[in-house]
């Protein structure tokens, strides 16, 4: 027997949608907002790998049931694009700040989440199905990496986000600091141990800022001291931490004795920079191949 | 070098195009493409001698990412005109450089050497590069969508349907570069690849809306005029993207990429 038996086609894709809205405004009147810190480790790695199962199981019976064959179809991906493409252009058009409601918060309204969750299953299904292609012509070669490489980076970049530590460390010189705190102000313990030896900012001849450099000492874990300058566009690694020029005290300016570094741990980060990798191969493989005519008929 | 003298280099730059294009409608083409050639090595020398004297990639400011798109449109326009030899396409590419020339000598925005630390970095020149190139192509297959709209009707070649898709194509590729270098380059400037932005939402809202195009292209290879209409649809919010941004409110309240 075949599910959902008929081929489905674009107009189905767009009543598909926009039932999927409809279910996001239901899901956002019953909850609210996504709360994106429920799924921190380990319900993201659960998440994942349902995510997987799913794509795969719909990939295997995608001759069975029609509903699958269709995801992994252009028949499918131009509606998913359409609806993820309307909901980005609404948030390209509202302000994301609390005094614009539900559509000021997009990245955690339902609707949103729930269309950009179709149009990566559907980059999935298709990726899986170039894979076969490989086997019969390196032309499909592009065409996957761009496929599961947005794959990889949607899933991982959203999956991940709720593992990123990113907080702000306020040093003055001379003092040692081992806390920072995030957004909301907890303060966390970071095991490391900074010290700052100097701020410095530089300005070119009109005041404009031109440099700002803090001389730390930072002791990890194995208790070693690491000398190192830190700047803009120049952060420094230890122990799985990123630290990056972030701040300084504004009112003083070029006498600044304060500086404020953003402290980044993303455990994800290594996934999301093979799925952009893979990205820019295909796109730089794609200008050889080009827009393949064979597959528009 | 600067931008006083750049009529000079406008005005030499686009009388060898207008020649070059003379003679692409004379059908002379070795004629065509050394006149026009010329004319972007002399438009590039400008380009070369700013960065040389500005002490940093003129990439900076409207102005400066303007010169760069009259620079690539050209360019755009030969690469057509070389692989599928349209009559018409050089003039069109180099009318569409001049309006930008133009807009660049009434308000040429001036900026002096300075660039802020967070601009200081090997991403920024390859990042602001490749967008404009992409423009640039994505331009001349706007200029394909509007002939074919408006000339073609209903009547339009396999010839042209392949041109409009190979320079979406092209575009999309250097759209997918810009794009993905900018987040490269915010990993290591701020720690954080993707920030949603408002320039970084209207990024992905014009990568979305080629990608978009190109997806109906195989889903519904005879509808050409819709697939027309998504194309200026898609340049609207390369715009916006560019340059509108700068007068979205929305826009206003959060963006660090507004100047």
């Amino acid at each position: 027997m075949r599910l959902f038996k008929k081929p489905w086609s674009l107009a189905d894709g767009f009543i598909f949608g926009g039932g999927l809205i409809l279910i996001g405004f239901l899901l956002q009147f019953i909850f609210g907002p996504v709360d994106w810190k429920l799924i921190a480790s380990p319900v993201n790695l659960i998440l994942l790998a349902a995510l997987l199962v799913l794509v795969t199981v719909a990939y295997v019976m995608r001759d069975k049931v029609g509903l699958f064959g269709w995801l992994g179809s252009s028949e499918a991906a131009v509606p998913a694009v359409s609806c993820a493409l309307f909901l980005t252009i609404i948030m390209g058009l509202i302000a994301q700040i609390p005094e614009c409601g539900w559509l000021g918060n997009m990245v955690s309204f339902w609707p949103f989440v729930l269309c950009y969750i179709w149009m990566t299953v559907v980059v999935g299904m298709i990726a899986l199905g170039g894979i076969r292609h490989i086997t019969r012509s390196w032309k499909a070669i592009p065409y996957v990496l761009i496929h599961l490489g947005f794959f990889v980076t949607l899933v991982c970049a959203t999956l991940g986000n709720a593992d990123k530590r990113d907080l702000e460390m306020t040093l003055h010189e001379g003092e040692t600091v081992s806390t920072a705190s995030n957004g909301d102000g907890t303060s966390y313990e970071t095991g490391l141990s900074v010290r700052l030896d100097d701020f410095t900012m530089e300005t070119y001849p009109n005041g404009m800022p031109k440099r700002f450099a803090s001389d730390v000492v930072v002791k990890g874990k194995d208790g070693r001291e690491i000398t190192a300058v830190i700047e803009v566009n120049k952060p420094l690694k230890v122990d799985g931490w990123k630290m990056y020029q972030y701040g300084y005290d504004e009112e003083a300016g070029t006498e600044s004795q304060v500086s404020i570094l953003e402290i980044v741990k993303n455990p994800w980060l290594p996934l999301v920079y093979l799925g952009i990798f893979m990205m820019l191969a295909g796109a730089l493989l794609m200008l050889v191949t080009g827009f393949k005519r064979e597959e528009v008929k | 070098m600067s931008w006083d003298v750049f009529i000079w280099f406008a005005a030499a730059a686009v009388i060898l195009w207008a020649t070059g294009a003379a003679f692409a409608w004379a059908g002379k083409r070795s004629s065509a493409i050394i006149n026009y050639g010329l004319g972007i090595l002399v438009f590039f020398s400008f380009i070369l001698a700013m960065w040389i004297t500005l002490e940093r990639p003129p990439l900076r400011t409207m102005g400066e990412t303007r010169l760069w798109y009259s620079f690539f449109l050209a360019v755009a326009g030969m690469i057509v005109y070389c692989r599928w030899k349209y009559k018409w396409i050089l003039s069109f590419s180099a009318i569409m450089s001049l309006v930008f020339i133009i807009v660049n000598l009434l308000k040429p925005e001036i900026h002096s050497k300075n660039l802020m630390p967070a601009l200081q970095s090997p991403w920024f020149a390859p990042h602001v590069i490749v967008y404009m190139f992409s423009y640039g192509m994505l331009g001349a297959a706007t200029i394909m969508a509007l002939y074919i709209l408006i000339f073609r009707k209903g009547n339009t070649t396999e010839e042209d349907m392949a041109t409009t898709d190979n320079l979406v194509t092209t575009g999309l590729s250097f759209l997918t570069f810009g794009m993905l270098f900018g987040a490269l380059w915010a990993q290591v400037a701020w720690g954080t690849y993707w920030a949603w932005d408002p320039k970084e939402t209207w990024a992905a809202i014009t990568w979305l809306a080629y990608l978009l195009y190109l997806h109906f292209r195989i889903a519904r290879p005879k509808d050409r005029q819709t697939a027309m209409w998504i194309l200026l649809l898609a340049f609207v919010c390369l715009q916006i993207c560019w340059w509108g941004i700068n007068y979205l409110p929305s826009a206003h309240a959060t963006s660090i990429h507004v100047y």
